[in-house]
């Protein structure tokens, strides 16, 4: 972690004193701090500049952070940088609209130590990923190197060329967030491709995320009249989150999925590779939530994908 | 006065303090605009970006109540914003301004513990 190079985006310069001292006691580098979104753009835009993460206030003037959000996502090499938005309790309103854009977590002000700590860890364990993802990116161009891809079925990896998806990690920061600022209803819905497993044990590493990138190419198309976030969680699966409580009507997804997904039935049987198939878990509402209560509700809609249809089962988490 | 538990926040404190009290002279000339009822809104505004400045931080430098009240005073300037005509105006004569007072309350007592 000390050696990652951190950009802080704010007007402010005392919350600029504040993060770097705070920063500098965790061990880490004291951060470059800019007080605008168009100095930030500057630099994140000069690829000799190398930035691991960032941390972009929310309410700037001129350019809020929202707005410089999509700008840094437009940018190739910070598509999939993280950014931490940062703001106070009273600009909670502006999280959905943060996740939408890009944004993998989300800090109150005014920071505390332990919670800092907590967020930046978090950070630290994303740029490992994408350093991994990096490599398997690496690997794909390079058709030799197929048999040196290492991932486990059960590991979350970022899909490549996929952009419709968001990290699961970035999943999980969303609704404890979402938790912290005490907004509820929100839905979670899980899908599963069937015959995960065998595809994987079948297909080597690069076949197999490609696999998984159409299916959630599919999924998204078939989601698009919603607001939703959508993850893939490992396992063959993956988890859609969707704004407040709207009703859903999981049957008619499945069946607009099996549709999306027909049409890649040519190009895999040219292939000679198995036609994809997906099924629809049961819808999870959020309640009370906690820490426990968010892995609960996304457990539980992943359980309910392995077990049962939708249309038998509805959970209530939380 | 809760005192900075952080060296480093004891250290910068007078720089916070110069900085909190320069802010409190920008939201004293936007509260002026408030009490003309000129244009009460971009008034509200202004004041709404100086006090989430001070909320970010204040609690880091031991100031808890002064960033809680702060961040009160963004909430009110918000809703100002969303309303208009009489119900504006009360909510600026009924609440806002009475939530400035409270504001200068707890910048002084800062102000006079770290003295």
């Amino acid at each position: 972690m000390g050696n990652m190079r951190y950009l802080a985006v704010d007007d402010d310069p005392a919350f600029h004193y504040v993060l770097t001292k705070m920063m500098s006691q965790l061990g880490y580098q004291p951060p470059v701090c800019v007080t605008s979104a168009a100095e930030a753009l500057t630099r994140l835009s000069n690829p000799h500049e190398q930035f691991d993460a960032i941390l972009l206030d929310i309410q700037m003037p001129e350019m809020d952070g929202i707005e410089a959000c999509q700008h840094i996502r437009a940018m190739a090499h910070h598509s999939t940088t993280p950014i931490m938005m940062v703001t106070t309790m009273v600009g909670r309103d502006y999280v959905d609209q943060a996740f939408a854009v890009g944004a993998t977590d989300y800090l109150t002000k005014p920071i505390n130590r332990i919670e800092l700590q907590a967020r930046l860890g978090m950070l630290d364990r994303l740029v490992q990923e994408h350093n991994l993802t990096r490599s398997l990116q690496f690997a794909m161009e390079s058709m030799d190197d197929v048999p040196g891809m290492r991932f486990a079925f059960e590991e979350p990896v970022a899909l490549p060329k996929c952009g419709s998806l968001i990290e699961y990690l970035a999943l999980e920061n969303h609704l404890l967030t979402l938790s912290r600022l005490k907004l509820h209803s929100h839905t979670a819905v899980a899908f599963q491709v069937v015959g995960g497993a065998s595809l994987f044990r079948r297909l080597n590493r690069m076949e197999f995320l490609d696999c998984m990138a159409d299916v959630g190419s599919a999924i998204a198309a078939c989601m698009k009249r919603q607001t939703f976030l959508l993850a893939y969680a490992g396992s063959a699966e993956f988890v859609c989150i969707l704004n407040r409580a709207q009703p859903l009507d999981t049957q008619e997804i499945e069946h607009e999925l099996a549709a999306e997904l027909m049409t890649y039935d040519a190009v895999y049987e040219s292939l000679g590779m198995p036609m994809l198939e997906a099924r629809v878990g049961a819808t999870v509402h959020s309640g009370l939530f906690s820490t426990s209560a968010v892995k609960t509700m996304l457990g539980r809609a992943r359980a309910s994908v392995r077990g049962q249809s939708a249309h038998q089962l509805q959970f209530m988490a939380g | 006065m809760a005192q900075p538990a952080d060296s480093w926040a004891r250290a910068l404190l007078p720089q916070f303090l110069d900085m909190t009290a320069s802010r409190q002279i920008e939201i004293d000339i936007e509260r002026g605009a408030l009490e003309a009822g000129d244009d009460p809104e971009t008034a509200a505004r202004e004041i709404c970006k100086v006090a989430h400045k001070i909320a970010g931080t204040a609690a880091s430098f031991g100031f808890a109540a002064l960033g809680s009240q702060a961040q009160r005073i963004e909430e009110l300037c918000n809703r100002v914003c969303d309303l208009s005509g009489p119900a504006q105006t009360e909510a600026v004569q009924q609440q806002l301004l009475p939530a400035l007072d409270d504001l200068r309350r707890e910048l002084d007592n800062a102000l006079a513990g770290a003295g």
